[in-house]
């Protein structure tokens, strides 16, 4: 898939390096415009948009205190924020800046746990981006979808 | 697929005139060298122009404090700009109030030199050096903080305040093929002026928290710039509350220490919140200091304390062991070191507590 050279430029930008110590892209050899055609299309399966996806990381960011420790939110997730000090810049280089936090959802239920940094919910929002294959921060769509229960 | 194409076309031509425009800049603009005058006179120095304030003044050995390394994340780095050079940008904006900028102040880092300069700072920035230090020792405090004993080597001795922090210089690692230069509190006392220690919080993805963490070993050469910030002891207050969090222990430390040794008839609590004991850290220490010393209290708190840490302790977020345990607002200052979400929260409590925001001192990076 061809890709504009703004897109260039941010994949530099998402390269170890610039703004973090990992890849935001990872292992992934498809290109940046690729990657999130994609998961657009595995969005679009799923039923969902990248709104919607925010929107419920959103949910249970908003349950969790800053190193508060595991919350029990609707009776059977338990969710973790760990926050950091200091802010990381959004890679697409539209100002936006996200406080450096990880936040780790178990489903109890399904014993099953997912984890993401603030940076993911305005990635995906913003920009449609789940991160390439193998980013220590990807998110799988239908397996965030299934643990989160979107 | 066609909205998709479309965004990506628009996106294109935007990026195109952005990439022309910055070819033209590089190329036709060439600015020479400019004179940037710091504090009407007291220094004066000649630079080439095109580079941010920030990095020019670097280059001659003056530090402007920037704990993000001049990406625009951390709005240490204001300057006050005696004339009106260009709009503010974006990217400062967050960081800067009306009243900031209706003065002139601007962030160093985003504003490029293109032609002599007046620029105001605080005169302490002047005294600021650049020093080449030895990683003498290196302590596993909990499972991703770590503590470095930086040997001091040229120049030999830094004085610094209690609660003063210094810029570290990250190498070169792995992929990282950029230097950045980040912030870290003083955590040793001021008494030691012949070597500092760092305590070093590993973060996700942090590249010189990853490089400190992963890549630096003992005997190894550091380069860092300081001492910077006004976290610091102030007078006039006879009960001292500590709050901190992880790595925010860091300035803490030495504030406590210092005032020990100084027998200054202050009182101080400390109190210190950590999700489970496997996040605690230098406990005996404080403890031992708390058996010793009659006008010092240490409070640790776990959030999220498991059955296995047999935790008989404070329990609860750090805000609310406050909370419970102080009441009377009268001649307490605070002192707070954290993560932004707790530095928020403590302010919350204080607030409620009855403590005035001018007794209130934090450094929120």
């Amino acid at each position: 898939m061809k890709q504009a050279p703004d897109f260039l430029r941010i994949e530099e930008n998402m390269r170890t390096g610039p703004l973090a110590a990992h890849d935001f892209l990872g292992s992934d050899e498809r290109s940046l415009a690729a990657i999130i055609y994609h998961d657009r299309l595995l969005l679009e399966q799923l039923g969902l948009t990248a709104k919607d996806f925010a929107q419920r990381m959103r949910y249970f960011s908003s349950k969790a205190g800053a190193d508060a420790g595991p919350q029990i939110v609707d009776g059977k997730f338990a969710v973790e924020r760990a926050e950091y000090i200091g802010r990381i810049l959004c890679p697409f280089a539209d100002n936006f800046q996200a406080p450096k936090a990880v936040i780790t959802v178990v489903n109890k239920e399904l014993g099953k746990k997912v984890v993401w940094s603030d940076l993911n919910v305005h990635l995906i929002e913003e920009h449609g981006f789940f991160e390439g294959e193998g980013a220590p921060f990807r998110i799988e769509p239908s397996f965030y979808a299934e643990v989160l229960e979107i | 697929m066609s909205v998709f194409v479309t965004v990506l076309s628009l996106s294109s031509l935007a990026t195109i005139l952005a990439a022309l425009v910055s070819l033209a800049d590089y190329h036709l603009n060439d600015y020479g060298v400019c004179t940037i005058n710091i504090n009407g006179g007291t220094r004066t120095v000649d630079v080439n122009g095109g580079s941010s304030i920030l990095s020019s003044l670097a280059k001659h050995k003056i530090f402007i404090p920037s704990a993000c390394g001049g990406k625009a994340t951390c709005g240490l780095c204001k300057v006050t700009m005696v004339d009106t050079i260009s709009p503010v940008l974006p990217t400062e904006e967050p960081y800067l109030t009306a009243k900031e900028i209706e003065g002139g102040v601007r962030l160093a880092c985003q504003v490029k030199v293109k032609r002599d300069l007046e620029i105001l700072i605080p005169g302490e920035f002047l005294t600021v050096s650049q020093y080449q230090a030895k990683v003498e020792k290196i302590t596993k405090l909990t499972y991703d903080i770590k503590k470095f004993r930086l040997r001091l080597l040229d120049p030999a001795q830094m004085e610094f305040k209690a609660g003063q922090y210094v810029q570290v210089d990250s190498k070169l690692y792995g992929a990282v093929r950029e230097e950045v230069s980040r912030a870290y509190s003083i955590s040793s006392a001021p008494s030691d002026r012949k070597a500092i220690e760092l305590v070093v919080r590993l973060v996700p993805g942090g590249i010189c928290t990853t490089f400190l963490h992963e890549h630096v070993k003992v005997g190894d050469k550091l380069t860092l710039a300081g001492p910077f910030g006004e976290f610091y002891l102030r007078e006039g207050a006879d009960h001292l509350i500590f709050i901190a969090g992880g790595s925010g222990l860091a300035p803490i430390r030495p504030m406590i220490l210092d005032i020990l040794k100084r027998k200054l008839d202050k009182k101080m609590t400390f109190f210190f919140g950590a999700v489970s004991r496997k996040d605690l850290f230098y406990v005996d220490y404080f403890r031992d200091l708390e058996a010793r010393y009659p006008n010092f209290t240490y409070i640790p708190a776990l959030s999220g304390a498991k059955p296995e840490d047999e935790w008989d302790g404070e329990e609860g977020l750090i805000t609310e062991v406050v909370a419970r345990n102080i009441s009377d607002p009268e001649g307490k200052q605070a002192y707070l070191c954290g993560s932004p979400g707790m530095i928020d929260a403590a302010l919350g409590t204080l607030r409620e507590i009855g403590i005035g925001a001018e007794h209130i001192y934090y450094d929120k990076f």
